[in-house]
Parts: C-alpha cells; structure tokens; sequence
C-alpha cells in the first residue's frame, strides 16, 4: 500500500517476527526490539522502556533500508529434493534433528521408494498443491504429506485421512497459525467419523486417543512433523509455546465410539452436516482438556452440576476479556457412560447440549480483574458481551462457557469408565470439517 | 525341588553358552548409503519492496496500531506522548480509538491485509504497530 511502517516486537518474540516476514516475502523489516516482556510489567516500567526505545523507534521509522533486497530464487515446489547421506539410521535422525527436520523421536528415513510406496494409498497427482503451511509458509503438496506420513511410520491406506486432516488444517478458520505459534499450551483435536474409523482401524473405543492406536498415532506425528518442518513451528521461534507439552507430538487424535452413541443421537459428522455413510474429518485448535471423573453422579441432572466448576473457557481468559470470543465453540467429549446418563433421563443430544449450556456457568468474578476492569472502562466492550451473552456485565452474573448452546459440540469418545472430557479452543479457531476422499 | 534345581541349572548352562559363542544372526546396524527426500518444503512468497521511509517526522501524520494485547496500548500511548513531545506538528493517531475493529488479533495474511486498509484509510505517513506479547 505504500506507507512505512515499524513493528515494536519484544527481545523473546523478535524471532518469529523475522520468520514471519520471510514468509510474507521479505529479507528483512524494519524493527525496534523492546525488552520482554511488555504484558504483566507495571506502566512505570513499561513507560522507561519505551523512553529508551524512543530513539530506535526513530531511526527505524526514517532511517532504515533493507540491507538485501531479494530473497533467494524460489524452487519450484514439486518435485522435493532427493539427497544423498551416510550412514546409520541412527546417524539419519541425528542429521534430520541438526537440520530441523525433527522433532525429537525417530523417524523412518524418507526414501524415494518409502515416498512411492505412499503415494500408493492415494489417487491424487503428487504434485498437488496443498496450500502453504504457517508460519513458515513453505508450500504443502500432496508428495511432501507422503513424505511426512514415511517419516512418522503410516501406512499408504492413511493417507486419505492424513490429506483430509491437512486440508482442514489449511483452511484459515482452523487458526493453524495460531495454534503453531501461540504461547499457549495448544495442540490440536482431530475427531474422525464414519466408515474408515474401522476401516484402518482408527482406536475409537477404550483409550482411543492414547497408546497402542497405529493410525492415530503415525497419522497424529505425521500431521505434527508437516507442522514443525514445513510450517516451522517449533521453539524458541517458530513455536513460542510457554511450555510446550506431549501434544506437540502427536494431538488429540482419535474416532468417534459411534457405537456407543445413545439412541437417536446423531454421530458428530451428521451433526455437521453430512451423511452418516461419509466419512469425515474434524480439527480444532485447542489447549489440553480437562477430565470430568464423576464416579458419583447416578443421574444427568448430577453429572451437571459436578461440570460447572471443571468446564471453563477461563483458560484462553474467555469471552469475556475478548467480545468476540463469546461465540467460540466449545467441545465436549463425552465418555459412553456418562452419555448413558443422558440417555436414560429420555434426553437428546440437543437437550442435553441445552442443559450443558445452562447449567455449567461460573460467575464473572472468577476471571481476572484487569480483564474485568477493561471491559468496564471500554464501554464498546461492556456493550458488545451484553449484546452477545443476552446477561448484565456485573460480578454476580454466572457466565456460561458460550453465548449460544448451538455452539456446544458434542462428541462420544473413549471406551468404559466414568470420564468425559471438556476441551477449550484456542483463539479464533472453530472446528473445520472435511471429507475423506479417495 | 531336585527338578526345579536341575531346571535352573540347564537354564544357566545355555545362558552361558549364549554369552560366549557369537551369534551370526545378529549384526550390528549397517552403515549405508542413503537417497533421502528433502521433507522441508519449498517457500513461496511474492518478494516485496519497500517503500522510501520519511526523512523525518515532522508535520507527519503517525498511526499507532494496537492488537489488543496487554499493554500493549500503553506502550503506544507514552510513544505517542514522546512523539508529540520531541516532533514538531507531527499529529498522532491512536488506531484502536478512532478505527476500534483495529483492535484485534490477525491470526493471518488475510485478517492483517484487512486491518492494513483500514489503517490506510487513515492516511498515515507511517504506522508504527506493537504485536506481542
């Protein structure tokens, strides 16, 4: 558009801004680095900090020029590059750790006739252009998802799944971004519906998004290695994950127990909108769930109220900070007996989404105070939360996790014993659906 | 008990057997030559140019871009103060205050290249954004 600009990034965050400008096509921007951290510092402080800045802001708003002007020549995505090493298999994960192209267990080495033999388990071109993978955004084909899908042990008959799971994965609405960058703790949930969930064998029953499932498992690495290689994301700049956890190994990954659906509730995929012979792929970008364990509960009502202090979108500081979140979707796993409950009761899914919806609610007061006070002094802010929640913004209001129940998604997964599970997405992210094709 | 003795005893006698005579059948991980596929991908961007800055600010129109995050305004608040206080007729505004759908997130190209007209509208001569965190 032709105006100058600055960026302010932080000292720790300074790195992911010089990716992020590669990937949008430039060598270099101009930036003043400001001393981490600027949020949770008193305004004295953050005050001195901008004093001292002061004179760098300056220079970069009317000094800088880029010391290079041109990235490299581009390659053209397709066909990847085939290289020539020595070694032990021991000595290929060592290279591919030094090379980032890893993230920390084994891998198979990626052969060209462990590539082919992949690119068996589909009929689409190899050279089918995905879309690009951030932050990186180095370009996705449908022969690098092969390649990933040797790396993390899958079987040809995976990829289907492991392509429809990528390209929800690209669609904007999924957040990938931020999930692949965000300080959160985050990983991603990928549900799996219909046919192919028995199939290939998808773990869909006890301890289905755990050990001991081949297809969750390669196809969960698989997804993840796209993400830390080709998209970057990994730390200290890539991925600014606070933390990190085990899901930046392998998500949350399993089949819907459409077998143990209460009778008259629909599988997740039809709540979606397709068919119940489809089979279907759901992502969403979300932090680790919490575990409802109610031995107790005899009855639905009961195990209502044992949700209300567990469920909660506090963990992303909810819609309440943020207006715009109080129409986040919210995912409620469901283990079969607790679903059970509800069936007995004579209660639909939808009830039962309604009930969720009205009984799990915590009060305003529980969230933190600088958030509460902001949105006190922002009178857009106090009006757009009583807009979207229909309730007064004061401290005795009880919040429910979503502004609509339609935006409580239900899904029945595990196997025998009393856990249900409540994930809380990430930021702007909503669940995204796509077929599984051939 | 003299069967189980003789049992243990066997049980040690092949133990012993097995760990002094070399085994064919296991051979060390071979080294080897190897054709691998590059896994990591090809960026594609559309290189860009940068505009001529300002040679200074003065009667300078500066937009300052806030998303949202913690603090986030206040350091753009004290940098504005310092504009104002150190460049002769520039005129500060504060994004967030006159375009308020500004003050938000772009989790992406898209969602950034939106908020980038809007600040266009502005008519900055530059824009000075603090992203995180």
């Amino acid at each position: 558009m032709g105006i100058p600009t600055v960026t302010i990034p932080t000292s720790e965050f300074v790195g992911l801004a010089r990716d992020t400008v590669r990937s949008e096509g430039a060598a270099e921007a101009p930036f003043a680095v400001i001393p981490h951290p600027v949020a949770g510092i008193g305004d004295a402080d953050l005050r001195a900090k901008v004093d001292s800045l002061f004179p760098q802001i300056l220079s970069a708003a009317t000094a800088w020029k880029p010391a290079s002007t041109e990235l490299a020549p581009q390659k053209q995505p397709y066909p990847a590059d085939v290289f020539k090493v020595t070694g032990t298999v021991a000595d290929v994960n060592k290279m591919f750790m030094s090379r980032k192209w890893s993230i920390g267990l084994p891998i198979y080495p990626p052969t060209p006739e462990r590539l082919a033999e992949m690119l068996k388990g589909t009929s689409r071109n190899p050279d089918e252009i995905l879309g690009q993978v951030p932050p990186r955004m180095a370009t996705l084909t449908v022969e690098l998802v092969a390649v990933h899908a040797a790396m993390a042990g899958c079987k040809p008959e995976y990829m289907p799944v492991l392509l429809a799971i990528v390209e929800a994965l690209l669609e904007p609405k999924a957040n990938w971004l931020g999930v692949n960058t965000s300080t959160g703790t985050l990983g991603l949930m990928i549900v799996i519906n219909g046919p192919v969930v028995k199939e290939l064998g998808i773990g869909s029953g006890q301890g289905a998004a755990g050990k001991a499932n081949h297809p969750n498992s390669s196809m969960g690495y698989a997804v993840n290695l796209v993400a830390a290689i080709v998209g970057g994301s990994r730390p200290p700049d890539g991925d600014k994950s606070t933390f990190g956890g085990p899901q930046d190994f392998v998500p949350w990954i399993f089949g819907e127990n459409e077998d143990r659906l209460p009778k008259g509730w629909p599988p997740y995929h039809v709540d979606r909108g397709f068919k119940r012979t489809d089979s279907v792929v759901s992502v969403l970008g979300i932090y680790p769930p919490v575990d409802l364990t109610d031995h107790w509960s005899r009855t639905v009502q009961e195990n209502l109220s044992a949700w209300a202090s567990l469920a909660t979108p506090r963990i992303n500081a909810g819609g309440v900070c943020r207006p715009p979140m109080a129409l986040t979707p919210y995912f409620v796993v469901l283990g079969p007996e607790h679903a059970q409950m509800a069936a007995r009761a004579g209660w639909g899914k939808d009830q039962f989404r309604k009930a969720f919806w009205e009984e799990v609610r915590q009060p305003i007061s529980w969230y933190p105070k600088p958030c509460i006070d902001y949105i006190k002094e922002v009178p857009e802010y106090k009006l757009a939360f009583e807009k979207a929640y229909g309730l007064p913004f004061s401290g005795e209001t009880l919040l429910p996790v979503t502004a609509k129940p339609e935006l409580i998604h239900i899904v029945i997964g595990g196997g025998s014993g009393r856990h249900s599970h409540f994930f809380t997405p990430f930021y702007e992210t909503v669940p995204v659906s796509k077929l599984v094709k051939e | 008990m003299k069967n189980r003795w003789l049992r243990d005893l066997g049980i040690c006698m092949v133990l012993a057997q097995l760990a002094t005579v070399p085994n064919p059948g296991w051979a060390k991980e071979a080294v080897q030559q190897w054709e691998l596929v590059n896994p990591a991908g090809v960026i594609k961007s559309d290189p860009v140019k940068f505009v001529a800055r300002p040679t200074d600010l003065e009667g300078k129109t500066v937009v300052l871009r806030w998303n949202a995050k913690p603090n986030g305004d206040i350091l753009l608040n004290r940098l504005g103060e310092l504009l104002v206080q150190n460049i002769k007729g520039v005129k500060v505004i504060k994004a967030w205050e006159v375009a308020p759908d500004t003050r938000i997130i772009s989790y992406g190209h898209a969602t950034s290249l939106a908020v980038a007209k809007k600040l266009a509208v502005l008519k900055p001569d530059l824009v000075i954004a603090a992203p995180a965190d």
